[in-house]
């Protein structure tokens, strides 16, 4: 009797082994992206690559810091093709590292100097910068018809303590370039003398670069430091949300580049040249509102345009250089 | 060491045992202390003074430690409020409140306080849209509020069991000499329950050290090192910098642990022969069933409204703004749905090998007390002070590259799903073995049965109940988790709790609670058909 039960119990246990270990085995076909863009736009070009040349990407979504690990991690039994998205400078520590492959430019695309590796390690295909969202009902409810700050200096404003948003460089390489342009752009004692009268107002330095824009949209805080594109999708949206673009800003270059030794090179290359091409990045403009490296692209509403935007001379081997020192500094800062 | 219990052991040691132990502890061995000694091991020594020198984690680690005494006092006396109104006192209403905990359980930690933001925020839909307030829940305040909430379920469930198993004769004894209903609790209910409070707190408080997702998102500026440990890997890349942060954390989780373990050595003690004992409700005055009522009613309204936040977020267009329904975040299910298999397939597999690991390390260290159980036991529950942050990161470095390369394969998911959950499903089969009387076992033996009968006859039919809860445990915390297999998804092999993550951080509530209630309402299903197919066997929340 009670074996029979037991039996009856294992075999129930079997069915749904045998149930569960089906389709664990699946192929695969197409290029393998690690994707730092939106998961959504990532998706949509998937598609589109899929319809155009009947490939069908495979996605995996990561932050930043994430996919260096995973790219470096793997050097040795690459899972991945494609690097979609993410600043340059990820990219250029990928192909110091040796992780990547190079990728040839497309015949009649001519790119902006800088905006590409020139061995073809990485190749940029939008650019963003960076600004300030604010929140329009919490603004109105807490400083009335008082003008809306437009320069950096004019976040220093004590009565804004608080009400401020800004991604933890800490933990956000992206978050980084926001220090770095102040840093640049006040000069080294300047700029930290600016850092540290705004770090008190500071209400929360989130650990996600798309924090502030969240916060500021969902009206927790009034004003968030965020890239430009991520604010307009909102915007787009029906929030209530304005955008400021201070003078002397600093902005990156989004990148795509093929890691070396992956499972699909054929595909992978394919991949790259569809990103770069206009279809896609008409696609990914629409979407991401970020500005598009491929001149072909037309603009929609709700974009910055670039003559809007007025950009500081910055220099990213600066960056990375001073990064330890920095980053010791900011702990120091915000503690 | 008595003469029974060595004869126990020689009767039961044999080819079969020989081999089950070895498969659980070659397990173990591989898959627990293997990634975790190269983890240690890969950062450089430089790395490693680097980031013990930095004054800022002093502070961090200060600040953790107080927020786990805190955030685990509230959730045990919460998680010991709700079981004995459920058990003990038999408040109105204590048939729903008994499955109220279950709620919490359901909605992976980092969907909950995501909710949480959304009604109680500085612009909540309950404290600023409907009360009209301005109040901040970032800071440590929120933190602890939230992680009460999602915790304390897992201190009921260990509770509820033990509660349960305190014979009421003697509550009815103390009462019938005079005794109020306040000193039985302080001085017959509570005592007998201790080992079920000291297991409890060991679990909610390895689980609260190492929760990220809490702080990451209602911390504003208090910092704790889990969350720390996450960023450096997530922000900068830094796999060793984020392991060294990780094994900071190891060592308050493995004094817990060792703290731990002398008390619950002190007293344990056996009610249970068989089951069943005369069952009767404590008499108590009516302010005290009041108040008790009051709280378990307003904590179970704000689990339903936790709830609610992810169900109406789901068919919202735009939380906070325009209500109006809409289906059109369930087509991301669609293109979803892959993410979806995966995760229930995977969760079911780990609660499968979770459960048939946990069933034999109990029955080698508590039925057989095979040599070497200290270690045998602590190996086991070690995972539960391994921040999950660790965990992954340890998995990646270990099985990359080497003898065992499963980057990529399902099977590194499942196992790692597997070791996070294991600590628990382990200690609910060991502690069911605890309570029944070792008589059993040596009569048994003493009549010449072997260790497959015992285990077969006695052991597994004994156990049946708490197996169940250690696979319901397993496979509601597979389907949930983050953390650790975050780093070991791959393209193609993609998680749908990795999926609800990413897309709650690009803002999109929409798509992360349409994915977050499928996922809630299959686990509710998986529930339901596990008790239609056990039938009473099955009680997840009363077996321990």
């Amino acid at each position: 009797m009670k074996t029979r039960s037991l039996r009856s119990t294992l075999s129930t246990l079997l069915a749904f082994l045998v149930l569960a270990t089906a389709g664990l085995v699946s192929a695969q076909a197409g290029p393998v992206i690690y994707a730092i863009i939106n998961e959504q736009d990532a998706q949509a070009l998937a598609d589109l690559f899929e319809e155009q040349t009947g490939m069908k990407p495979t996605l995996l979504r990561g932050s930043t810091g994430e996919i260096i690990a995973r790219v470096l991690a793997e050097q040795a039994n690459p899972q991945a093709d494609v690097v979609l998205g993410g600043p340059s400078t990820l990219h250029i520590t990928l192909a110091q590292e040796g992780a990547l492959e190079p990728h040839e430019l497309p015949a009649g695309l001519s790119l902006p100097e800088g905006s590409f590796d020139s061995d073809g390690l990485w190749t940029g295909f939008h650019t963003t910068a960076l600004g300030v969202g604010v929140n329009l009902n919490r603004y109105a409810s807490r400083y009335g018809d008082r003008p809306m700050p437009e320069t950096w200096e004019d976040l220093l404003d004590p009565v804004f303590a608080g009400e401020i948003v800004v991604t933890d460089p800490l933990a956000s390489s992206t978050a980084y370039l926001f220090v770095q342009v102040q840093l640049q752009r006040l000069g080294w004692e300047a700029g930290w003398d600016y850092l540290s009268r705004l770090v008190p107002l500071v209400g929360q330095f989130p650990s996600s670069g798309s924090a502030p824009t969240q916060l500021v949209s969902q009206g927790e805080y009034t004003l968030g430091v965020s890239y430009i594109h991520a604010l307009a999708r909102n915007v787009e949206a029906g929030l209530p949300i304005a955008i400021i673009v201070p003078p002397d800003t600093g902005g990156e270059i989004g990148a795509v580049s093929v890691i070396g030794g992956g499972p699909n090179p054929d595909a992978a290359h394919a991949f790259v040249d569809f990103i770069l091409g206009a279809d896609a990045q008409q696609l990914f403009t629409d979407r991401s509102l970020t500005s598009p490296l491929n001149p072909d692209v037309v603009l929609p509403s709700g974009t910055v345009s670039a003559e809007d935007i007025s950009l500081i001379d910055f220099d990213p081997d600066v960056a990375a250089e001073q990064r330890e020192a920095v980053l010791e500094q900011w702990g120091q800062l915000i503690d | 060491m008595s003469l029974t219990a060595r004869t126990i052991r020689n009767v039961l040691s044999g080819p079969g045992l020989l081999l089950a132990g070895s498969a659980v502890l070659l397990f173990l061995l591989t898959f627990v202390l293997w990634p975790l000694v190269t983890a240690a091991a890969t950062p450089s020594l430089q790395v490693w003074q680097d980031v013990l020198a930095g004054s800022r984690w002093r502070q961090v680690a200060f600040s953790t430690l107080w927020l786990t005494a805190l955030s685990t006092t509230s959730a045990i006396t919460l998680g010991l409020v709700f079981a004995l109104a459920v058990t003990k006192l038999r408040v109105p209403g204590w048939r729903y409140f008994a499955w109220v905990p279950l709620l919490g359980l359901f909605s992976p930690p980092f969907v909950g306080a995501l909710a949480i933001i959304l009604l109680f925020g500085r612009n909540g839909l309950i404290t600023s849209q409907l009360l009209g307030l301005d109040v901040s829940l970032y800071g440590w305040h929120g933190v602890w509020f939230s992680q009460t909430l999602s915790f304390f379920p897992l201190a009921y469930m260990v509770l509820v069991g033990v509660l349960r198993r305190v014979p009421s004769s003697l509550e009815q004894a103390a009462s019938g000499y005079g005794s109020g209903s306040l000193a039985v609790l302080r001085h017959v209910t509570l005592p007998l329950a201790r080992p079920g409070i000291l297991a409890a707190t060991l679990f909610v408080s390895l689980g609260v050290l190492s929760d990220f997702g809490t702080p990451m998102i209602l911390g504003g500026r208090f910092r704790v090192l889990a969350t720390e440990a996450y960023n450096r890997v997530t922000g900068w890349g830094d796999l060793q910098g984020g392991a060294v942060l990780g094994f900071l954390l190891l060592v308050p989780a493995l004094i817990i642990y060792f703290v731990q373990a002398r008390f619950a050595a002190a007293d344990r003690f056996a009610t249970v022969g068989g089951r069943g004992s005369f069952d009767a409700p404590l008499r108590t005055s009516g302010w005290g069933r009041g108040l008790v009522t009051g709280l378990c009613g307003a904590v179970t309204l704000v689990l339903v409204a936790k709830l609610g936040a992810i169900l109406v977020g789901g068919f919202a267009t735009v939380w906070g703004f325009d209500y109006t329904p809409t289906l059109s975040h369930l087509n991301w299910l669609t293109t979803r749905s892959a993410d979806l298999i995966n995760t229930m397939q995977y969760a079911l597999l780990a609660a499968v090998l979770g459960t048939v690991v946990s069933l034999f390390a109990a029955f080698l260290v508590h039925a057989v007390r095979v040599r070497g159980r200290g270690a045998l036991d602590l190996l086991t529950l070690l995972p539960a002070a391994v921040p999950g942050t660790l965990l992954g990161i340890a998995f990646v470095l270990t099985f990359n590259t080497g003898p065992l390369k499963l980057t990529g394969t399902a099977a590194i998911i499942i196992i790692t799903m597997t070791v996070g959950a294991l600590p628990t499903a382990y200690r609910i089969c060991a502690a069911a073995l605890q309570q029944v009387n070792r008589s059993l076992f040596e009569a048994a033996s003493n009549l010449g049965a072997g260790w497959l009968a015992i285990l077969r006859d006695l052991a597994v039919p004994l156990l049946r109940g708490p197996a169940g809860s250690a696979a319901t445990l397993l496979f509601i915390h597979s389907i949930g988790t983050l953390s650790a297999v975050i780093f070991v998804v791959a393209p193609g092999r993609n998680l749908a709790s990795v999926s609800i993550l990413n897309l709650a951080e690009e803002g999109y509530w929409g798509g992360a609670a349409a994915i977050a209630t499928v996922l809630m309402v299959l686990a509710g299903l998986v529930l339901l058909l596990a008790r239609l197919l056990l039938g009473r066997n099955f009680r997840p929340f009363e077996s321990l």
